[in-house]
């Protein structure tokens, strides 16, 4: 297709989107979605536009978000505020940033600014775990530090959700299993713990030591 | 007034339209470490009405002698990225401008990323690992070149950009390199242990690319004056090979490969329109495939794009068609008989030339003693006996006159090989006019092609190759070992001849050629004059050819030093038995033939002198 055409295009798409994202509830969603993956003209342009493409990725992370978050009795969802691609993008922009200022070591006030937004906006673990995974290079590292952030702000099961997405995506290490597990401790969650201590590939003596109790604890809680 | 710059001051200078990148990209610029006695100054343009214009306004405005020009969406990640810039500078005052990454050799279609690159910038380790965006990391001093990516441009000297010939947001980072390199500065990119910048950019915009494109081109001439063109090699779904493209590449032409393998035949529109939106994105100055493919020429023509269809079957059915006609198509053909028939149509431009091989590639073959036994014979021959067609069987019913006639045409060009024996014209036209009636092609009115070249070049051809190669392999086999690589199921006819299975073109075929003492090459009798490519590919390995006599080999080859031929079944005889025994004069003819077709038969000498007719130099 010509570069014009393409333009001509890619503009009557925008619009379409636009318009679709005026409303974004369950169902006009899933609407936007199966036309996204219906529509061939969307399929064969989203990579030329830099909303389009950002808008394709905020769909997975919202059909993940509602897999993910319906057990913890969370609705809002990715799509909350945007309602048109200048706010997906805006949106999406506020979370890859933060995590390259975490990633790069900015300022802790910076850092600090950054949660506070994500808290107030209510982006979800699973944004931001898929987001560090699309975005950043360390991508363990800056997950950890993340929850850890959010962990510092009581912001304890955005941090939750944020490792446990972690752990299916590309990135999970024994990293991330170890900090999920001091969580699921912390939170007296023994057998989500004994979970994922069990995960972890390079066990060292003290882990299997834990794990050893951890049998135990859960056997006799088992027997009554 | 002449200005006085401030050495101990450096300006950040951006063009900025969205406030959420700027406020991200100047808090990276508040983190730096700034050096003792430098001050920093920070500049943004918010209404500019070009790049070059923008630009220009804050350089004016400043008394800064280090001004860094970046986008808003460049994040500096290193802290000491002042104190590193200024010690470029300060160690050369040649240097006027540094950037991050650029192009050693601009391309001439001005291009930045058609060409290699030099430098670094935040990039995700799997795409560095696919290869996309490639870009060579270095990290020990400036590497100089001759133009860098805007993202981030720092000088030490104010130099005007072109606001006067740039109105848009492309191509002002070429301009300005290109400015100061005439006036005497050198343009570099700074060396990188880790990437001193994130360039959060999305999806390229080309809507006004073009237009300035074309500014640059006409603005600055140097640019275009450098020879190396973009080529675009396409593989067809029945031919991989890539001989072609690594031998332009070698020459020093900007080779890529089309994703995909589009079928020989009829227009494939899907593909074609694919094609076409990379041909116009991606400024191809030539298209590449071998033998014709529909599809490409019909994307290529539509967007104005020189393809060369490089064919080394002799004859070739889709040149018979319109399609092969059309204006942008350059067509070379390796027969010179071929070339003659094929002039009486109107093609827009029809060459003649040698095929080639692939020298550099058969040079670096892997040898090892454990082939020998798999590969190696006294004599070999690979190819088909092409008797897969039940020929005979097409004259049932009545029609055993003509078989007879078909049967005396083999026999007046069997085994005869002299440059005058051929199966062309010697079919009655009552013959001619049988076979179309019975057996025309279902959609033969797409082809210009003439009854008689179809039924003598196409039908009458390959039975005689089958009779022929069945008689040559047979005398061979009376007396010595004679080994067949094929890939025919059914092998009728054969005495005494060891049929083993197909070898593989690129790897395996090769193996043959230089374990086998001779290698045979029976070329099929629709080659009228030419040398095929079989021939050239033995002598590039190194093996010894004995190949019936075709009449463009005296014009390449000197008989009996380079290359060994026969010109009917006794001489063949004769000659596997002469140099079965003397091994020393074998080797010594295969060295020759190998040194001359590594001199003059590789695909990066015949490629670029097609290439330089093609583009008139």
């Amino acid at each position: 297709m010509k570069i014009a055409k393409q333009y001509e295009e890619l503009n009557k798409i925008r619009s379409i989107v636009d318009e679709k994202l005026l409303r974004t509830d369950f169902a006009a969603v899933s609407e936007l979605i199966r036309y996204m993956n219906r529509d061939d003209m969307f399929e064969k342009l989203r990579l030329k536009d830099t909303q389009l493409g950002i808008l394709h990725t905020i769909s997975r992370i919202w059909l993940e978000e509602k897999t993910r978050l319906a057990p913890y009795g969370i609705e809002q969802d990715i799509f909350n505020g945007v309602n048109s691609l200048e706010l997906a993008e805006s949106k999406y922009r506020l979370i890859q940033f933060g995590i390259f200022r975490i990633e790069n070591e900015l300022s802790g006030e910076v850092i600090d600014e950054y949660i506070d937004s994500v808290i107030e906006q209510g982006v979800s673990g699973v944004a931001l775990a898929m987001i560090i995974r699309e975005e950043s290079k360390f991508r363990a590292d800056n997950a950890i530090k993340l929850s850890r952030y959010l962990k510092n702000k009581n912001a304890y099961v955005d941090a939750l959700i944020l490792l446990e997405t972690a752990t299916s995506l590309s990135y999970a290490c024994d990293d991330i299993y170890m900090e999920l597990a001091d969580m699921y401790l912390e939170a007296n969650c023994l057998d989500k713990a004994y979970g994922m201590l069990n995960r972890i590939e390079h066990k060292d003596q003290n882990i299997e030591d834990i794990l050893v109790e951890l049998a135990g604890i859960l056997n006799g809680e088992n027997n009554g | 007034m002449v200005k006085t710059m401030d050495k101990n001051k450096i300006c950040f200078i951006i063009c900025a339209n969205n406030r959420q990148f700027l406020d991200e990209c100047l808090l990276y610029i508040n983190s730096l470490i700034i050096p003792e006695g430098i001050e920093v100054q920070i500049l943004v343009n918010e209404g500019a009405s070009s790049m070059c214009q923008g630009y220009n306004e804050a350089m004016d405005s400043s008394d800064a002698k280090y001004k860094v020009y970046l986008h808003q969406d460049t994040f500096i990640l290193n802290k000491n990225f002042i104190s590193d810039l200024i010690h470029i500078f300060e160690s050369d005052i040649q240097i006027g401008l540094v950037g991050m990454i650029g192009a050693p050799k601009l391309s001439h279609d001005a291009v930045m990323w058609h060409d290699k690159r030099v430098g670094d910038f935040y990039r995700l380790e799997e795409l560095v690992a696919k290869g996309v965006n490639e870009i060579e990391r270095f990290n020990d001093s400036p590497r100089e070149v001759e133009a860098v990516d805007g993202l981030l441009i720092a000088t030490s000297v104010d130099i005007r950009w072109r606001e006067d010939i740039l109105k848009g947001w492309d191509f002002y980072d070429v301009s300005q390199c290109l400015e100061f390199r005439r006036k005497g500065y050198k343009v570099v990119v700074a060396p990188q242990e880790v990437s001193w910048t994130n360039h959060v950019c999305g999806a390229p915009a080309f809507w006004n690319y073009e237009k300035n494109r074309q500014i640059i081109l006409k603005e600055y001439p140097e640019v275009s004056e450098d020879k190396r063109l973009n080529i675009l090699f396409v593989a067809s779904d029945m031919i991989g090979w890539n001989g072609i493209a690594l031998g332009l590449s070698i020459a020093g032409h900007n080779v890529g490969f089309w994703k995909t393998r589009p079928v020989i035949g009829d227009i494939d529109y899907k593909v074609s329109e694919e094609l076409e939106e990379f041909l116009e994105e991606n400024k191809v100055d030539l298209v590449v495939t071998f033998d014709f493919v529909n599809t490409v020429s019909n994307a290529c023509n539509k967007e104005k794009v020189r393809y060369l269809a490089w064919v080394f079957d002799s004859p070739l059915f889709e040149l018979y068609s319109e399609e092969a006609r059309k204006e942008y198509n350059h067509i070379m053909v390796f027969d010179k008989k071929q070339y003659d028939k094929l002039s009486k149509y109107p093609f827009a431009h029809l060459h003649y030339g040698t095929l080639a091989t692939d020298i550099e590639r058969y040079g670096s073959l892997k040898i090892v003693d454990e082939d020998k036994k798999k590969y190696g014979a006294d004599v070999s021959f690979v190819g088909r006996l092409y008797n897969i067609r039940e020929f005979d069987s097409l004259f049932d019913n009545g029609n055993e006159k003509y078989l007879a006639e078909a049967n005396q045409i083999f026999d007046s060009c069997f085994c005869k090989w002299d440059g005058k024996t051929t199966i062309y014209d010697k079919a009655s036209q009552e013959f001619v006019d049988f076979f179309m009636e019975k057996y025309k092609l279902r959609d033969w009115e797409k082809y210009d092609l003439d009854d008689r070249i179809y039924v003598e070049g196409f039908r009458l051809a390959r039975r005689l190759n089958e009779l022929e190669r069945v008689a040559v392999l047979n005398r061979v086999a009376q007396k010595h070992k004679v080994v067949l690589f094929t890939d025919d199921k059914k092998i009728d006819g054969l005495k005494n001849v060891d049929v083993r299975g197909s070898v593989t073109y690129d790897m395996e075929m090769p193996l043959v050629f230089y374990f086998s003492k001779i290698n045979l090459n029976i070329s099929s009798r629709s080659i009228e004059t030419g040398i095929p490519q079989r021939v050239l590919d033995i002598m590039a390995v190194g093996g010894f050819v004995l190949t019936n006599y075709q009449e463009e080999i005296e014009e390449y080859f000197k008989i009996g030093e380079e290359i060994e031929v026969f010109h009917d079944l006794d001489e063949l005889e004769r000659k596997v038995d002469y140099y079965l025994k003397h091994e020393d004069k074998r080797l010594r003819i295969a060295m020759n033939g190998y040194k001359k077709v590594s001199k003059e038969f590789s695909y990066t000498a015949k490629a670029s002198k097609m290439v330089d007719i093609i583009f008139d130099r």
